[in-house]
Parts: structure tokens; C-alpha cells; sequence
């Protein structure tokens, strides 16, 4: 498989003025040096918690925010140095699936303008082809003919993420970012969505950047994951490797998670503290103030992302001294 | 006797387009040192029941129309909460039940020192100088392991961390050491590793001070880790109680058959599996169809169904399910 986005080294800082005339006072350091394929066809699945940079990655791949350093290759084309025309035009390729479907969707607008939209933004077709387009759409992710004059509010929060899928793949786009796109949806209605998305990439060949919090969820979906933390990949991994995951993060990140199973007696890992800001980043590695193996050197010396089994890397001086987590025993 | 017993709640708010019944007739008791884990999908009234056990429904439009809340009191003395004058609910409020909600953040007043608002909760039900109230509260800051609590008592909620806001929260509903703690999804705006450090904590406490915990959240996860029986509502109804380590290794409702499989696995085989669903949505509450209020996404919904409404049958052990034909595959 080939990779449909490269990116490189990738750096965004948000610069905080304060003070007196504007005084510069530090940086929100939300993306610090990440560099990551994503092929063609895969789902790559992108995780961490609130303040790792996960979103702004997704924002600096479509370029609705400029990077300060690095490369962003779609299809290899460099677009952190397109004009805006030329990144207008290759934005029909890539689009996006907000979180929460209440707020990215106009209340004033019916469900066929919705869809329509991006239609009318790039001047596709005539009045005609637009709305056998838009007709189409809307059966393609299962809402009933009649909600193309219906209004958002009409409509439960799983109808209303299908509205945004519509809108999303309104231009046949091959990349599409899906920013928490279950997060405010009810467990019993997240499996619609993500099987609608999956027999959509199925039937369209789509690439798909899967982001979110919830471990569980990017573990189905995605065929890839990486780990995110503090603005910098930690780990990245097969979905099938999940229990052989090294990284210390990783595994207090998996471990954390809630399973299921009250029969289950797992070994909890319980990190202490909070994340630091992001304003002051701890020198060496990032997560040094919580890991429990942390020593001088990890407070010293960056480590480096590099790969430490087949299609695993790992950000870590001591990956190879590390375990895996055992499977949990039943109890 | 149990500590909490609730007999045939229900809670209705009567609006413009028709009375919504958000809490219809639930029946439950709770234990000392017991953790009881009330779970449902947003709608189904698990948050309207935990405020009716406080008497915190907005009234108008909200009422409880319906039942008794008794509360058997270390002193022995029973009281019904629902036949209290607004003084003596208040009383109990804080220092006998207390309650933790969702968003710290916005349960928090921003213009107060967290002191100031943990201390408030002790000056009015314990009392003290003004040095006793403080001792107490940085005893309490410590409890709930927040670091350096010394200092940290004159923050305002902005300078605390999302999961410090969530302890400071927690510290201020057990500043008077109550019987029963009622947790109102408390992890759910926090990340994972956040949130197993505060579910940790609650256990942990709950075994320091022997009191009771209702958890109400959404997440089946939460359930498994940490309670020893589960309630699973349905608009506004129960529609399957019993022991959590029953309740997940046998459901008995299709509703809660459908939840449990529906939740994804952290085991990823390569392939690409399709997630169970559940067809349909919550119906509208001002509107329950005759019968069964599950049976538009019943996999094995019968004319029964919809024509008598099913009570709670016992299932075995302690295990109770609302349906007609339980257990039985889909």
C-alpha cells in the first residue's frame, strides 16, 4: 500500500500575548515534531487525551491552520506551500466529520441545503444534477427519502451524524477526517455510525484519519493506531498488536480503560498527576513526570520515535526492556 | 432494614405539549457500603431520579407525584424525605446525602475559593470557629489526595485541573462524612487515566467511611469495574436489576442484551467486524406506545408486547427483568 498523506516533522505552536503592548508570553506547544504516514485505504486511528494535539494534527492536515515547521505531502503534493486557490481545489478531496452533530450542522438550513453546500461552494452540476446528487446522498448513508426538507432539529443525533457523513462525502472526496465522531452519540446508536463509515470507506476505496479519546472505539475501527501525548506521538502500532503494546503510556492508557467484564481482575495502572501544560513542556521526554520508570535520562535526553518490532514504533529509551501487559485473568 | 428505600417514585413534569414521565414508578433499596450503579442511554430518566432522591426536581414544571423516599438513619429513625418541610430536606441535603454532578466545572462557583465553598458545607451542618472549619477542610483536601492541600484550599476552581475540580467536588459532598454518596456520571468529563484515578478514589473511600454509593453513568464499563448491583432504566423505568456479576453474565432483557453487545471490543482480530446495534430510538416520553415501551426496537417483540405492559418478573438469584419473554436468545 502506498501513503496517501506523509507528514513530516510537523510543529504548531500557538503563541500567547499578554501584558504590556502585546509582551510575548510563551508558546502552547499544541503540536511538537510529529511525523506519521497514512496509506491509502486504511483507517489510521489517532488517540489521546483532551490537550494532546490530537485535534490541531487534524486541523494542520486539512490546512485550516498553517504549521510553523514541517511537510504535509497529500498524494505527493506538498501543500504546506500551496496558495489558497490550489488548496481550495484539493480540499474537494479531503473533508471532515465533527464530534458533536448538534453543533456543526446550520439549524436554518434543511437537510438537502446542507448536503448541497459543498456542491454549490466547488460549482458543481446544475440545479438538477445537484439535487439527484443530493438525492442520492441521502440514501447512501440510510436517512428516508423525505429528509432532504426536514430541518436538523428534526432529526435524533444518529440521523443527524449521518447528515454530516452526507455533507462529507458530498464530493467524492479519498481522505476524511473524523474528529470524535461518536463521542455525543448513545452506545447502542455509535454502531450504526461506525458501520455506516466503514461499508462507505468499503464501497469508495476512502482513507480515513479516526480521532479520538476512546481507546475501545479506535481499536474497531481503525487498522493502525497512534498514540498521542503532550503534542507528541508516543507509540504507533497495529490494531492487532494492541496487547503487545510497549510503550508505558499505551499501557496505562489501555489499562485505564473500563472493560465490560466484572469477573475481570486486571492490573490496573494508575498514573499519577495530571497532564503538564503544554505552556511549560518537561525537557526530555514528554511524559517523564508520570511514568514510573522515568530516571535522568528521560528528563535529560528526547527519546526517538523509532520502530521496535514489525510496523511498531515506540517514543521510548527503554522500549526494549518493557513488557507487555499480560492478558487479564479472569477471577 | 435498608439505609435507602424507595417505594413507587415518580417524577412527571407536566409541559406545554403533555406531562413527560421521567421517573415512573421505580422501587429500590441501597445498603451501607454498598455500591449501586444506575445505567441507561441519555432519556431514560436516570438523572431525574437521582435529583428526585434529593428533592431537586425544578418545580414548576417538575413534581413527584408519587411514592416515598425513606431513609433509615444511623439513629434508627426512619423519615419519609418526601413528607420533610424545605428546612428539615435541607438538613439532610449535604450532611446525610450528598451529591456529585457531571461537570465540575459548572457545579463549581468560579467566584469562591474551593475552601471557602467545602467550608461552607461543614460551617452550616457541623459548625466551628473559623480555624476548626479550615482544619477540617484541608483534613478533607487530603482525603481526597490532592496535592499540597495546604495551599490548594485558596484556589479558585480555574487554577485546578480538570480532575483536581472533580476531587475538590468529591471533598466537598464528603466534608460531612454523609451515608449515602449519589455520583451523577462523575468521570464522564474526564480523560481515562483521569478517570480511573477518581474511580479508585470513590472506592477507596467508600471502604475508609463505610458509606453507600449511587453511581448513575452511561457507560457499562463503569458498572463492571465498580458496583455491586446494577439497575438498567428505560424510559423511566426499570427495565432489569440484579447483581452486577449476574446481570453481566446472564441479562435478561433484550434492552440490556442489546447495550452489552453493542459495546466494542479492545480486541482487534484483524478483520472488520459489524457492531451490534439497537434499531430505533428512546420513544418519546410524553408519548409511550401501549404496552411495552421497548417494543419498536424489540428483536422479539410479540402482540403481547403491545398490547399489556410487562411488570417486573423475578429471574432468578436476585435478578429481575421487565419482559414477557426474557432470557431466551434473540
Amino acid at each position: 500500500m502506498t501513503d496517501l498523506i506523509k507528514i513530516k516533522n510537523i510543529v504548531k505552536l500557538f503563541p500567547l500575548t499578554g501584558g504590556f503592548f502585546g509582551k510575548s508570553a510563551g508558546a502552547v506547544h499544541a503540536v511538537n515534531g510529529v511525523s506519521l504516514d497514512i496509506k491509502k485505504g486504511e483507517t489510521l486511528g489517532l488517540v489521546g487525551e483532551s490537550g494532546s494535539g490530537k485535534s490541531t494534527l487534524g486541523m494542520l492536515i486539512l490546512r485550516l491552520i498553517d504549521a510553523d515547521e514541517g511537510n504535509i505531502i497529500f498524494d505527493g503534493q506538498d501543500i504546506t506551500k500551496m496558495n489558497q486557490k490550489e488548496m481550495r481545489k484539493l480540499r474537494k478531496q479531503m473533508q471532515v466529520i465533527f464530534q458533536d452533530p448538534y453543533a456543526s450542522l446550520n439549524p436554518r438550513m434543511t437537510v438537502g441545503e446542507i448536503v448541497e453546500e459543498p456542491l454549490l461552494v466547488h460549482k458543481i452540476g446544475n440545479k438538477k444534477e445537484r439535487m439527484d446528487r443530493v438525492r442520492e446522498l441521502i440514501s447512501l448513508v440510510g436517512l428516508a427519502k423525505d429528509a432532504q426538507g426536514k430541518y436538523p432539529h428534526e432529526f435524533s443525533g444518529g440521523q443527524r451524524q449521518r447528515v454530516g457523513i452526507a455533507r462529507a462525502i458530498a464530493l467524492n472526496p479519498r481522505f476524511i477526517i473524523a474528529d470524535e465522531p461518536v463521542s455525543a452519540l448513545d452506545v447502542s446508536i455509535r454502531g450504526e455510525i461506525i458501520n455506516l463509515m466503514n461499508d462507505l470507506q468499503a464501497k469508495f476505496g476512502l482513507t480515513y484519519l479516526f480521532i479520538s479519546h476512546d481507546l475501545t472505539i479506535v481499536a474497531h475501527t481503525s487498522s493502525r493506531i497512534a498514540v498521542m501525548y503532550l503534542g507528541r506521538l508516543m507509540e504507533s502500532f497495529p490494531s492487532t498488536m494492541m496487547n503487545a503494546v510497549l510503550h508505558p503510556y499505551t499501557q496505562a492508557l489501555l489499562s485505564a480503560v473500563p472493560i465490560p467484564d466484572p469477573t475481570l481482575k486486571k492490573k490496573r495502572i494508575i498514573l499519577s498527576g495530571d497532564i503538564p501544560s503544554p505552556l511549560k513542556l518537561p525537557g526530555g521526554c514528554v511524559f517523564n513526570t508520570r511514568c514510573k520508570y522515568a530516571n535522568e535520562r528521560c528528563r535529560e535526553e528526547m527519546p526517538l520515535f523509532k520502530e521496535y518490532a514489525d510496523n511498531c514504533f515506540a517514543a521510548c529509551h527503554y522500549i526494549n526492556e518493557m513488557k507487555p501487559l499480560g492478558s487479564s485473568t479472569h477471577g | 432494614m435498608s439505609l435507602l428505600q424507595v417505594e413507587n417514585l415518580k417524577t412527571h413534569f407536566f409541559t406545554e405539549d403533555g406531562i413527560v414521565k421521567a421517573v415512573d414508578g421505580v422501587t429500590f433499596s441501597v445498603d451501607r457500603g454498598e455500591t449501586l450503579g444506575i445505567v441507561g442511554e441519555s432519556g431514560c430518566g436516570k438523572t431525574m431520579m437521582a435529583l428526585s432522591l434529593l428533592r431537586l426536581i425544578p418545580d414548576p414544571p417538575g413534581k413527584i407525584v408519587d411514592g416515598k423516599i425513606i431513609y433509615n438513619s444511623e439513629d434508627s429513625k426512619s423519615v419519609d424525605l418526601l413528607s420533610l418541610n424545605s428546612r428539615d430536606i435541607r438538613n439532610i441535603r449535604g450532611k446525610n446525602i450528598a451529591m456529585i454532578f457531571q461537570e465540575p466545572m459548572t457545579s463549581l462557583n468560579p467566584v469562591l475559593t474551593i475552601g471557602n465553598q467545602i467550608g461552607e458545607a461543614i460551617k452550616l451542618h457541623v459548625g466551628g470557629s473559623k480555624k476548626e472549619v479550615r482544619d477540617k477542610t484541608i483534613d478533607i483536601l487530603k482525603l481526597v489526595q490532592i496535592p499540597g492541600a495546604e495551599k490548594r484550599i485558596d484556589d479558585y476552581p480555574y487554577q485546578l485541573s480538570g480532575g483536581m475540580r472533580q476531587r475538590a467536588m468529591i471533598a466537598m459532598a464528603l466534608s460531612c462524612r454523609p451515608d449515602i454518596l449519589i455520583a451523577d456520571e462523575p468521570t464522564t468529563a474526564l480523560d481515562v487515566t483521569i478517570q480511573a484515578q477518581i474511580l479508585e478514589l470513590i472506592l477507596e473511600l467508600q471502604k475508609k467511611l463505610g458509606m453507600a454509593v449511587i453511581l448513575v453513568t452511561h457507560d457499562f464499563g463503569v458498572v463492571a469495574e465498580i458496583t455491586d448491583r446494577v439497575i438498567v432504566m428505560y424510559a423511566g423505568k426499570f427495565v432489569e436489576t440484579g447483581k452486577t456479576k449476574d446481570v453481566f453474565a446472564s441479562p435478561q432483557h433484550p434492552y440490556t442484551k442489546g447495550l452489552l453487545s453493542s459495546i466494542p471490543s479492545l480486541n482487534h482480530t484483524g478483520e472488520k467486524v459489524k457492531l451490534k446495534t439497537i434499531p430505533g430510538v428512546v420513544p418519546d416520553l410524553r408519548n409511550l406506545p401501549k404496552g411495552c415501551s421497548f417494543q419498536d426496537r424489540c428483536p422479539k417483540v410479540q402482540k403481547k408486547c403491545r398490547i399489556e405492559e410487562p411488570n417486573l418478573f423475578a429471574a432468578g438469584n436476585e435478578q429481575k427483568v421487565r419482559c414477557f419473554f426474557p432470557g431466551e436468545e434473540i
